[in-house]
């Protein structure tokens, strides 16, 4: 006769399994609930501190009224606009393009006029330390002099990177810059074409968006 | 074994990188810096202790055929917890530099392979003091890999700039190098364990518990576990 024990019933089993899935997707559910606000205000967070770094100062909140645009060749760009005292000072505009290691995302930004200002990479690519970091990275370099000595980096100033800087004061033309235009670091093709695509696709969707806003005051 | 013996353990005697060889990928993929090996160590911790712990309070009531898709739930909530509270709390640049690597702590062989070896047939303490030491020691190596990679790779520690290197031995900071320094650090561990033998006028030989054939896993389909202590 077959084994028909409590062990070995499958609806038992199946029973079993069941109460654990429902506990486990009640635990998970409660901490997504308890997390989902300091989630957003770390996210947040994050973006107003780039922000801050890489555009004039202003006054109001760039993040309330971003503008979701797609650039000339199709890639979704994020547009912020700084104002001081409801003058546009500059913008910023977040875009990102295939690198070595996967996707590779950065803010750039411009002055009122549409010329490229800064850019940054975001945190979080895989770029291949020591070579793609050297395109995309502008972190401050503490020595083991300055902890010893107690010196700390000043935050408010953007530590120079010659590859990303190299795009500052650019304006899109008809084609994207190339090798020459701008700064590729050798061994990390991947790297700087990836931070090129990015800047161009952020660059004339900003150069797009400045167009038609300067049309629509002229049919005013 | 005392309360003490369980949790260092996992240091050096049954160290899970250096003598289990367990959760390579995790240890390759997140010790090219010592910042990231010492956040992912630190959630694996979190994982191992909590599992262990879980699975220790249900292990008499989980019916052996099953046991291994409950253990895995039960890791797999702990994963969710820990990816959900880093993204909350932690640095947006050290959750991001952990990437995929976090969520897949949950398939991390270290974690199931001590809720199956331990946990399921130890009591509470027990299971809390070998998860607690096992993630501790699986840290340590970490940081050590990560202090080592990311120094040669880049002249740096824990981001500090040392000023005495600036080679820039690339190899290092991607897997190949992890490998290949991992490598060395078991063939020096073997060494250091043969010569220990040597003087004792011993011959080494692994411990047959750390075969791969001996692993209780494997004979899933054959047996039902060890009885509870």
């Amino acid at each position: 006769m077959k084994d028909m024990t409590k062990a070995s019933n499958p609806f038992y089993l199946a029973f079993f399994l069941l109460v654990v899935c429902g506990v486990s997707t009640l635990v998970m559910a409660y901490t997504a609930v308890k997390t989902e606000e300091p989630i957003r205000i770390s996210q947040a967070k994050e973006t107003a501190d780039s922000l801050k770094m890489i555009l004039p100062p202003f006054d109001n909140d760039p993040s309330a009224d971003a503008i979701d645009l797609t650039s000339p060749d199709g890639e979704p760009v994020k547009l912020y606009t700084a104002k001081n005292g409801g003058i546009v000072v500059g913008y910023a505009a977040e875009a990102s393009a295939s690198g070595f290691g996967g996707k590779v995302a950065g803010l750039v930004s411009f002055k009122a006029d549409g010329t490229v200002d800064t850019v940054i990479v975001k945190s979080g690519h895989a770029e291949t330390p020591g070579i793609g970091t050297k395109v995309t990275d502008r972190t401050a370099r503490r020595t083991i002099t300055d902890v010893v000595k107690g010196r700390k980096p000043d935050p408010s100033k953007l530590p120079a990177n010659e590859a990303l800087d190299s795009y500052s004061g650019k304006k899109p033309g008809a084609d994207k810059w190339t090798k020459d235009e701008v700064h590729f670091v050798s061994g990390a093709t991947f790297s700087s074409t990836a931070v090129r695509d990015l800047v161009w696709y952020a660059s004339t969707a900003v150069r797009d968006y400045l167009a038609s806003q300067a049309e629509s005051k002229e049919a005013n | 074994m005392s309360l003490f013996k369980e949790f260092t353990k996992g240091f050096w005697k049954e160290n899970p990188v250096l003598v289990l060889v367990l959760g390579m990928c995790p240890t390759l993929a997140t010790s090219s810096d010592a910042v990231k090996g010492l956040a992912m160590g630190l959630a694996t911790t979190f994982v191992l202790l909590g599992s262990n712990l879980v699975i220790s309070v249900i292990r008499k009531l989980v019916p052996g055929k099953i046991r291994i898709p409950c253990y895995i739930v039960v890791i797999a909530t702990f994963v969710t917890v820990v990816k959900l509270l880093m993204q909350a709390y932690a640095p947006q640049a050290v959750y991001q530099a952990l990437g995929i690597f976090l969520p897949l702590i949950g398939v991390n062989c270290t974690v199931l392979g001590r809720a199956e070896a331990f946990a399921s047939t130890n009591g509470l303490l027990a299971s809390a003091a070998d998860g607690l030491g096992m993630g501790l020691g699986f840290t340590f190596v970490l940081v050590c890999l990560g202090c080592v990679r990311e120094f040669l790779s880049a002249g740096t520690l824990f981001g500090v700039s040392m000023q005495c290197w600036d080679n820039g031995f690339a190899l290092m900071g991607q897997a190949p190098g992890g490998f290949i320094l991992l490598g060395l650090i078991l063939a020096g561990m073997n060494l250091l364990n043969m010569h220990k033998a040597k003087k004792a006028g011993l011959k080494y030989e692994p411990p047959a518990e750390f075969d791969c054939r001996h692993c209780s896993i494997c004979k899933l389909s054959t047996e039902e576990p060890a009885k509870t202590k």
